[in-house]
Formats: structure tokens, C-alpha cells, sequence
């Protein structure tokens, strides 16, 4: 009897890192993006919500862009891995719904925030007794 | 053999920039509270703020040491690559939670320092 040689299946690794290679210049630049926009504009809800204490309000707007930016390249890193993807279209079916799910992430993630923002500066107001000049 | 080296070095790498980087930014922010809550005396908002960053790299290096176990053997490139965003995605999720309490911390305690600023 003829002993077959079973040549195990070759896991080809290269289209996966090509994924992976794809991926996060992207999911890293979404959040650049989306930070910088955000970060931006939110300057003037902490000055409200602090009270137009500039100091105070620039270094919290500041440690939540930093709070921001950890929290989602955590994320992003952690849905990179991918399972044996064999061709090319595989390639783009996983990347795309690799990349739709983190940018609807970001999006919850951006309203979140917007929600906070706008929750803070009710507070803020309503705390205020006397109208500041 | 080789290439656990190779990975253990680079999440070092990474893990322990993010920590210096992340513990000077707090640092240089958070004095804006300290001298807030302390009233602007100085020579105890600079030896609270050095105990402060001193006692956030303790927390993170206890927390990110540990976790650079690894468990299987990393054979190929993707293995590699899998496993260091796995654990640097996490150690970032974990910071960015800490990173957020941290401000609520500074937030809470300035505001109950001087409610009289507030309006």
C-alpha cells in the first residue's frame, strides 16, 4: 500500500497582512480625522461648561483628545485580526466590513460625545445663578 | 525562539512610549488643576504633581509587564502581528478608561475646591 504524503495546506499569509496593511493606515486616519474635528470644535463647550476658565478648559479638552484617541486605536487594534483570507475578494469583503463596522463605532462614539458635550453645558447653565457678563 | 524576542521588544517599545507619553501629558495638563485646587501655591502643587506622575507610571508598568505573556508560539509574520494588536489594543482600551477617570478625579475634586468660582 502507498503511504500518501499529506502535505498540509500551506496557510498562505501574505493576503492577510496585506489586510492588516490596508486596514489600519485607515482605521488610524478615520480616528486622526474625526479626533481633530471633534477636538476642534469642542473647545467652546468647555469654555461654557468651565465658565470661560481657559486654562482649565483647554487641559480637559486636550486630556479627552487624548482619552479619545487611546480609546479607539484600542479598538481598532483589537477587531484587526482576520481569518484565512484566500483571495482577493475575500480581501475586500473582510476589509469592508471591518472598516464599516469601526467607522459606525466611531460614529456611536462621535454622538456619544457630542451628547456629553451638550449635557455638560445644560449643567453648566443651570448651575449658573447669576448671568456672567 | 527568534521572533518572541522580536515581539516582546517591540510591545515593550510601544507599551512604554504610550505610558511616558500619556503620564507627561497628564502631568503638564493636570498642573492647571493642581494650582486650581491648591490656590496657586506652587510649592505644593510641583512635588503633588511629581507624586502623582510617579505613582501613574508605578500603575501602568505593574499593569503592562504582565501582560506581555505569550502563550502559543508565534510562528509566521501574521502571528505576530495579530498578537501585538491584541495586547496593544487592549493596554490603549485600558489606559483610555484610566485616562478618563483620571479627569473625572481632577474634574469633581477642582470643582468641589472652589464652588464659589462655578458662578
Amino acid at each position: 500500500m502507498e503511504t500518501q504524503n499529506v502535505v498540509p495546506a500551506i496557510v498562505d499569509n501574505s493576503l492577510t497582512i496585506k489586510t492588516y496593511l490596508i486596514y489600519l493606515p485607515i482605521a488610524i486616519t478615520m480616528t486622526v480625522l474625526v479626533a481633530r474635528t471633534l477636538f476642534k470644535n469642542s473647545k467652546i463647550f468647555m469654555m461654557d461648561i468651565f465658565h470661560g476658565r481657559a486654562e482649565i478648559a483647554l487641559a480637559t479638552n486636550r486630556l479627552f483628545e487624548i482619552g479619545f484617541y487611546l480609546l479607539n486605536i484600542g479598538a481598532a487594534l483589537l477587531i484587526l485580526k482576520s481569518y484565512r483570507i484566500e483571495s482577493h475578494q475575500e480581501l475586500i469583503e473582510v476589509l469592508s466590513h471591518k472598516i464599516g463596522g469601526f467607522s459606525i463605532y466611531l460614529g456611536v462614539i462621535l454622538f456619544l460625545n457630542l451628547l456629553l458635550f451638550f449635557r455638560g453645558k445644560r449643567k453648566a447653565s443651570q448651575s449658573l445663578a447669576q448671568p456672567v457678563k | 525562539m527568534k521572533t518572541s524576542y522580536i515581539v516582546t521588544l517591540v510591545y515593550l517599545l510601544i507599551a512604554g512610549n504610550t505610558t511616558y507619553f500619556l503620564g507627561k501629558s497628564l502631568y503638564k495638563h493636570g498642573e492647571n488643576f493642581l494650582m486650581s485646587i491648591f490656590r496657586n501655591r506652587l510649592e505644593i502643587v510641583l512635588p503633588v504633581n511629581k507624586i502623582l506622575l510617579t505613582g501613574f507610571y508605578l500603575v501602568n508598568a505593574g499593569f503592562v509587564l504582565p501582560f506581555l505573556k505569550q502563550n502559543k508560539g508565534l510562528t509566521t509574520v501574521g502571528d505576530c502581528v495579530e498578537f501585538l494588536a491584541f495586547k496593544i489594543g487592549f493596554i490603549y482600551l485600558v489606559l483610555g478608561c484610566m485616562h478618563f477617570t483620571n479627569i473625572l478625579i481632577f474634574v469633581l475634586i477642582e470643582k468641589k475646591s472652589n464652588p464659589s468660582t462655578s458662578n
